[in-house]
C-alpha cells in the first residue's frame, strides 16, 4: 500500500512527463516550398550550399536540445549552410529580449544571421508555430527538409530526424522530407498561423 | 557439532556485519536520494525554468516533475529504509528508486548523455551494497522503462517512429553489460565478507585460545618467577651461607673433582680455590693419621655416587693436621642422576680436644669423687660404728667391771681353804669357826656368781645388739652405692626403743629422762629399718649431748610421733643448749658442727638417709638455750620399686 502510495505519483508523473516530453508541436501548414527573394528577403542563391531558415523562441529550454544535436550533427556536414536564424520577439519589446544564451549558441553554429521576429511575423509567413523547426531548402532554394531535429520535447540526441536534415545539408537526398517538431509554441494555435 | 556452530557463528557475525554495512550504505545513499532530488530541481530549473508560449511563459513542467517526482522516489526510499533498515526489500526499494531517478533525471536533462551514465553510475553505487540481486531488479527497471516508452514513446527513447519494439533489448543489455561484471563482483565481495567473518572467528577463537594460553602461561611464569625470586632470595641466602661459613664447601662433579670451594675451605686448610679445581680431596686432605677405614668409606662412596658422614683428620697445606667432621651429599638432576657432590667440613679440633680435655677431667673427677665417696663412705661407717662403740665400750667396762670384781675370788679363796684342810676338811668343817662358815660362803659366792653371770648376759645381749647393728651399719653403707630396697613393716615404738637401747648407758649415766607420745595411727611403719635407727640413734645422741654441754639441771628427752597428711612425722625434743638462727641454716651441712669434738657429719648423714627413705628432716629451735626440736617425716606408705634418691632440703 505505501508502495502504491509512493509509486503511483512516481508513475503518473512519469507518463505525463513521457507524454509531455513527446507531444510535437502543430503542424506546419502552407511551408513554402520555394524559397525566393520575395519569401526571404536576405535570401539570395547560392551554388553549392543550402539555406537553412530556422525558427526558434529564444528562451525555449526545448530548443536547446534542438541546437545541441544540431551542433553535433555539424560535425558530419561536408557544407556550410546559409542560416537565417528567426528568433521570436514580442512586438512591444526591443531586439535586445532576444539575447540568449539560446541565441549566443546559435550563432555558433556558422554562418548565421539572427533575425528579431518581432511578433511572429516571419514565423505566420513560413506558416510554423513551433520553437525548433527548421527548413532545409536546395542550392535551388527547393524546400528539402521540414521539421524537428529532436525525437522528442527538449530531448536532444541520435533521430532519424537529425540524419535525414544533415543529409539534406549534404546535399543528399531523404525520402522523408517532413518531421515533428518538439518545442515551446512561437505562436499559440489560438494566435493563428 | 562444532563446525555446525562455527557456521551458525559465522552467518550471526556476517549478518551483523551485514546489517552494518547496509546501515552505512543506507546511510549514504539516503545523502544521495536528497543530492538527487536537489540535482533534480537544479536540473529542471537552471535548464528548463519555464515553458513558452509566443510571450507567454509558465513554470516548465520538469520543474514540477522534479519536486513531485523527485520527492516521492526519495521521500519514498528514504521512509523505507528508515522503516526496514535490515529488510532486504529495503536495497530493491533503493535500486528501483535509484533507476527511476536515473530516468527522471534523463529526461529533466533533455536526455544529454552525459546523464545517461547515471544508470551505470547507479549501478556501480548500488554495487556497494555487495547484493548482485538489486541489480537484477535495477536492470529490471531499466528495461521495463525502456520498454514501456519503446512501446508508447519511442521517440523518447529511441529518437525516431519507426524504431524496431526490440530496441530496448539493446539498452537493457548494455545495463546488464555492467551488472554482468557488478554482480560477480559483489558476490566475490560478499563472500570475502564471509570468508573475513568465518576469519574474524577463527582468529577470535585463536585470540580466546591464545589470550587463554597466554593468560595461563602468564600465570605460570607469574609463579615460576615468584618461585624464581623466592629460589633466587634462597639460593642468595645459601650463597651468604656457603660463602662466609667458617665451615668448608666444597662442590665436585660427580668424579669428585672440585669445581668450587669457599672462603672457609681456603682459611681451613690454606688451599685457594685455583689450587684445588680439578683435584679430589682425597688426594690432597688426607695424611698419616687419616684414618685408612675412612679413606676406604669416602672412596666407596664415591664410588658409589652416594653421601656420607665421617668424622676424621685431614692436613692443612702445611702439613698440620685437624680434626674435621665431613657431610657429603650427592646431588641429582631431573633424571635422578648424580652430577655433582657438595660437601661442607668442619674444623672440629677444638671441639675434639675440648672433648679429649673434658673426658681427663672427667675421670679425673670420678677418682676423686670415689675417692671423696669412699671418705664419706668411711666416714659414716666409723661415725655410726663410733656412736655403737661407746654402748660396746659401756658393755664391756660392766663386764670387765663385774669381773674385776667378781665372786670368783673368794671362790678361789674358799677352794685354797678346802686345799689347805683337805685331809681334815670334815673336822675342819664340823669343828673350825672358819670351817663352819665355808657351807654358807659358798653359797653366797654362788649367789654372786649367779647374779653376776646375769649381768654379764645382759650386757652380753646388748653387745651382741650393737655389734650386729655394727655389722649392719657396714653392710648398709657398703650398698650405700648401690639402689636397694630393705623395706619392712616395722613397729615404731621397738624402733624408739632399741634407739634409745643404743644410748642407754649415756643416757642412764646422765639420769636424762626419756618421755614417749606416740600416736596409735602410726604404731607401725614400712620402711628401712637401720636407716631410720641410724637417723633416731643420732638424733637421741645429739639431744644428750647437747643437754649434757648446757649442764641441764633436768635433762629430757620427749620423742613424739603423729600423722599428718599420709605422712609420720617423728620428732625429737630436747631441752638442751638449742641452736641459734645462723646454725639453723647449715646445720645439715657435711662438716657443720657446733660441738667441740664434733666431725659435722651425723646430721648430715642423718638428712641423706632421711631423703632415702622418701623424707626429710627438719630442725626447729628458738635460739640458745630453748632446746631444739627435730622431726623426722616419713611416708606411711613410700613406693615399692624401691629408694629414690632424691635432693635434700632442709628447713628452719
Amino acid at each position: 500500500m505505501l508502495s502504491v502510495l509512493f509509486m503511483l505519483p512516481v508513475l503518473l508523473g512519469m507518463s505525463m512527463l513521457a507524454n509531455y516530453a513527446n507531444q510535437p508541436g502543430p503542424e506546419a501548414i502552407d511551408v513554402p516550398v520555394k524559397l525566393t527573394s520575395g519569401v526571404l528577403p536576405e535570401w539570395k542563391a547560392f551554388s553549392a550550399r543550402p539555406t537553412v531558415v530556422f525558427f526558434y523562441h529564444p528562451h525555449c529550454p526545448c530548443t536547446r536540445a534542438t541546437v545541441r544535436t544540431w551542433e553535433r550533427l555539424i560535425a558530419t556536414s561536408s557544407t556550410q549552410p546559409k542560416i537565417f536564424a528567426y528568433a521570436y520577439r514580442p512586438a512591444d519589446v526591443n531586439d535586445q529580449w532576444v539575447e540568449s544564451d539560446l541565441t549566443d549558441a546559435i550563432r555558433k553554429l556558422g554562418d548565421v544571421d539572427v533575425i528579431a521576429d518581432a511578433g511572429g511575423d516571419a514565423c505566420r509567413r513560413f506558416g510554423v508555430t513551433t520553437s525548433g523547426h527548421l527548413l532545409v531548402y536546395g542550392v535551388n532554394g527547393e524546400l528539402k527538409f521540414s521539421g524537428g531535429i529532436t525525437s522528442a520535447r527538449g530531448h536532444e540526441g541520435e533521430s532519424q530526424a537529425g540524419d535525414a536534415f544533415i543529409k539534406q545539408i549534404n546535399l543528399q537526398s531523404t525520402a522523408q522530407t517532413h518531421w515533428p517538431v518538439f518545442g515551446c509554441a512561437v505562436v499559440s494555435e489560438a494566435e493563428g498561423v | 557439532m562444532p563446525e555446525q556452530r562455527r557456521i551458525a557463528e559465522t552467518n550471526a557475525l556476517f549478518q551483523q556485519r551485514y546489517e552494518t554495512e547496509c546501515a552505512w550504505v543506507h546511510r549514504f545513499m539516503a545523502w544521495i536520494m536528497v543530492g538527487q532530488w536537489a540535482l533534480g530541481l537544479a536540473f529542471a530549473a537552471f535548464l528548463s525554468p519555464y515553458t513558452w508560449i509566443g510571450e507567454r511563459q509558465e513554470i516548465h513542467i520538469h520543474v514540477w516533475a522534479a519536486l513531485l517526482i523527485g520527492t516521492s522516489l526519495s521521500g519514498f526510499a528514504l521512509y523505507w529504509m528508515r522503516l526496514y533498515p535490515k529488510e532486504a526489500s529495503t536495497r530493491h526499494v533503493v535500486a528501483i528508486v535509484q533507476m527511476l531517478w536515473s530516468a527522471l533525471l534523463i529526461h529533466l536533462s533533455g536526455g544529454r548523455i552525459e546523464t545517461h551514465f547515471h544508470v551505470f553510475a547507479s549501478l556501480a553505487i548500488l554495487s556497494i551494497y555487495r547484493d548482485w540481486k538489486i541489480l537484477i531488479s535495477a536492470t529490471v527497471v531499466v528495461a521495463i522503462d525502456h520498454f514501456v516508452r519503446g512501446v508508447f514513446y519511442p521517440l523518447s527513447v529511441f529518437g525516431i517512429l519507426t524504431e524496431s519494439p526490440y530496441r530496448w533489448i539493446e539498452h537493457a543489455a548494455w545495463v546488464l553489460f555492467e551488472v554482468a561484471f557488478l554482480a560477480p563482483g559483489c558476490y566475490r565481495l560478499r563472500k570475502e565478507v564471509y570468508e573475513l567473518c568465518a576469519r574474524q572467528l577463527e582468529l577470535q577463537d585463536a585470540k580466546r585460545t591464545v589470550d587463554q594460553q597466554v593468560a595461563e602461561r602468564t600465570r605460570e611464569l607469574s609463579d615460576a618467577y615468584e618461585l624464581l625470586a623466592e629460589k633466587t632470595a634462597e639460593t642468595e641466602k645459601l650463597a651468604l651461607v656457603a660463602r662466609y661459613t667458617d665451615n668448608a664447601v666444597l662442590i665436585t662433579d660427580a668424579d669428585s673433582q672440585i669445581e668450587w670451594v669457599n672462603e672457609g675451605f681456603t682459611r681451613i686448610t690454606g688451599y685457594a680455590l685455583e689450587e684445588v679445581i680439578g683435584k679430589r680431596p682425597l688426594d690432597f686432605l688426607h695424611g698419616p693419621q687419616t684414618d685408612p677405614q675412612i679413606r676406604e668409606t669416602i672412596r666407596n662412596a664415591n664410588q658409589h655416587k652416594v653421601g656420607f658422614n665421617v668424622h676424621t683428620v685431614n692436613y692443612r697445606k702445611d702439613g698440620q693436621p685437624y680434626w674435621v667432621d665431613i657431610e657429603v651429599r650427592p646431588i641429582r638432576d631431573a633424571d635422578g642422576e648424580v652430577r655433582r657432590f657438595i660437601g661442607i667440613q668442619a674444623d672440629v679440633t677444638e671441639r675434639v680436644t675440648q672433648e679429649r680435655e673434658k673426658i681427663r677431667l672427667h675421670q679425673e673427677l670420678l677418682d676423686v669423687s670415689r675417692q671423696a665417696g669412699m671418705a664419706e663412705i668411711a666416714t659414716g661407717v666409723l661415725h655410726n660404728v663410733g656412736n655403737i662403740l661407746n654402748s660396746v665400750n659401756v658393755s664391756v667396762s660392766v663386764i670387765r667391771n663385774q669381773c674385776s670384781k667378781s665372786a670368783l675370788g673368794h671362790l678361789q679363796k674358799v677352794t685354797d681353804l678346802i686345799a689347805e684342810h683337805e685331809s681334815t676338811f670334815a673336822d675342819f668343817v664340823s669343828s673350825d669357826q672358819r670351817g663352819k662358815k665355808i657351807p654358807s660362803y659358798v653359797q653366797r659366792v654362788t649367789q654372786a656368781l649367779g647374779d653376776e653371770r646375769q649381768t654379764i648376759d645382759e650386757e652380753l645381749v646388748d653387745l651382741t645388739k650393737n655389734i650386729e647393728h655394727i655389722r649392719e651399719i657396714v653392710t648398709m653403707q657398703q650398698s650405700m652405692a648401690r639402689t636397694g630396697n630393705c623395706n619392712q613393716r616395722l613397729e615404731l615404738d621397738t624402733m624408739i626403743e632399741d634407739a634409745l637401747a643404743a644410748n642407754k648407758a649415756s643416757l642412764m649415766n646422765h639420769q636424762i629422762r626419756v618421755i614417749k607420745e606416740l600416736d596409735d595411727d602410726a604404731a607401725v611403719i614400712e620402711t628401712d629399718k637401720h636407716r631410720l635407727l641410724q637417723i633416731l640413734i643420732n638424733l637421741i645422741k645429739n639431744a644428750k649431748d647437747s643437754m649434757v654441754e648446757h649442764g641441764v639441771d633436768s635433762p629430757q628427752i620427749t620423742i613424739r610421733s603423729r600423722c599428718e597428711d599420709e605422712q609420720l612425722v617423728l620428732s625429737v625434743i630436747d631441752n638442751g643448749m638449742g641452736i641459734s638462727r645462723e646454725s639453723l641454716q647449715q646445720i645439715f651441712q657435711h662438716g657443720y658442727t657446733t660441738k667441740d669434738d664434733g666431725h659435722g657429719f651425723g646430721l648430715h648423714s642423718s638428712a641423706n638417709a632421711a631423703g632415702e627413705l622418701g623424707g626429710r628432716l627438719e630442725a626447729f629451735s628458738d635460739g640458745i638455750g630453748t632446746g631444739a626440736r627435730f622431726d623426722v617425716t616419713l611416708p606411711l606408705n613410700p613406693p615399692k620399686s624401691g629408694i629414690e634418691t632424691k635432693v635434700f632440703q632442709a628447713t628452719s
